[in-house]
């Protein structure tokens, strides 16, 4: 049965269900490694220099927003994925 | 999973799942989401101290990702948010000093409370009936959903205002603006936002469309950009004060990152109209939850 959706609506749907699947997989392992990794460390700046603690949790909340962001974009550039703009 | 810095024990999955929501909202409609992410944070056992700081953190990181694709999209005035940025800051403190001054009466809470009730009902029936009425204007007057504004009355009257400097800004369709307009508008939207305790972007998003004229979707984008800046400095002015736990965030902003993603992106499927008509029903959220809290704090101090 064919679909009601026009082909770019359903390239789009395409490309953002990939995009999801993608995400997904990515944060799911990003985020054990964060709590495994930077829970130690974190904690102790928090104990000891709140400034340092302050500067250092923007830092990581900037980078891990532009990482997110750019990380997917390669891959589905890799994977020879049109992207959904 | 315990969060130590919170002394906190949540699933993180939970977090994810919050920021995820409040990330399409954000994505899609320009928003902070805090509204939102607060009230439920709290739910699942964060302090209230962290639960406003934290949220402030996760906020950035996610207006940057949104804010990022919106770029891409053609959906952000650089040289509008940065402007705005500057009436922004002085308003917030304006904002914070009002409430000092309202806390010396005894009654900031409930003072706060209802006028955040009144103004966000007065944002969402305005726009509601705006947006209502630009979807008649594409159906009966047969004009472009980029033009279908059912209030142009203020708009018309700033863009009469000569007051020197006036400045273009071609990204946002505007070629003669004073930038004493501009930094008006960001200082109303900051003394809001540093009065009601919010993000602004349910303030600052209307006011840009309204206001200034500027098209929906570089509305949502530029307010995004400014959510970046204004959010990352109260992370830090949180964070000095040790009210922020960072891996709450960082793990939030994972699903914010996916959720911001999918709202921008749809961004592209609605017209400028309907988007505000979807919107026009946030500050009616919002406002349900905040009467819901002072009514409930009324009842509890009754007890």
């Amino acid at each position: 049965m064919p679909s009601d959706h026009p082909p770019a609506q359903r390239f789009s749907i395409r490309n953002l269900v990939i995009e999801l699947l993608l995400y997904g997989i990515l944060v799911t392992l990003y985020a054990l490694l964060v709590l495994r990794w930077l829970s130690t460390p974190l904690q102790a700046l928090f104990r000891e220099n709140l400034t340092v603690y302050a500067l250092a949790g923007l830092a990581l909340i900037v980078a891990q927003g532009v990482l997110l962001e750019r990380l997917t974009s390669f891959l589905l550039a890799r994977l020879g994925v049109q992207h959904f703009e | 999973m315990e969060f130590p810095i919170a002394g906190v024990v949540v699933n993180p999955a939970f977090l994810a799942s919050i920021g995820f929501v409040v990330g399409i909202l954000g994505g899609f409609f320009g928003v902070g989401g805090g509204f939102i992410a607060g009230p439920m944070m709290f739910l699942a056992g964060v302090p209230m101290n962290f639960v406003v700081g934290t949220d402030l953190a996760h906020m950035t990181g996610k207006s940057i990702v949104a804010a990022r694709r919106h770029r891409v999209l053609g959906h952000v005035d650089v040289r509008l948010g940065a402007l705005m940025i500057i009436g922004t800051v002085v308003g917030v403190e304006c904002g914070a000093q009002l409430v000092e001054l309202f806390k010396r009466t005894g009654q900031a809470n409930q003072i706060i409370g209802w006028a955040y009730v009144v103004i966000m009902l007065g944002v969402g029936a305005f726009t509601l009936t705006e947006s209502l009425r630009a979807i008649r204007m594409i159906h009966t007057d047969k004009i472009s959903a980029a033009e279908a504004v059912g209030f142009t009355g203020i708009t018309r009257r700033v863009r009469l205002l000569r007051i020197k400097p006036m400045i273009s800004l071609p990204a946002s369709g505007i070629q003669s603006i004073s930038l004493w307009v501009i930094l008006l508008a960001g200082f109303i939207s900051g003394v809001l936002a540093g009065f009601l305790g919010v993000g602004g972007g349910f303030i600052r998003m209307p006011m840009l469309v309204y206001v200034l004229g500027v098209p929906t979707h570089v509305a949502i984008g530029t307010d995004l950009f400014e959510i970046i800046f204004s959010a990352g400095f109260g992370t830090i002015t949180h964070a000095i004060k040790g009210n922020v736990d960072i891996l709450i965030a960082l793990i939030m902003q994972t699903g914010a990152a996916i959720g911001a993603q999918i709202g921008a992106m749809s961004t592209r499927h609605f017209a400028g109209p309907r988007i505000r008509l979807w919107f026009s029903f946030l500050p009616f959220i919002g406002a349900a939850l905040v009467i819901w809290r002072l009514v409930g704090t009324g009842a509890s101090a009754a007890h």
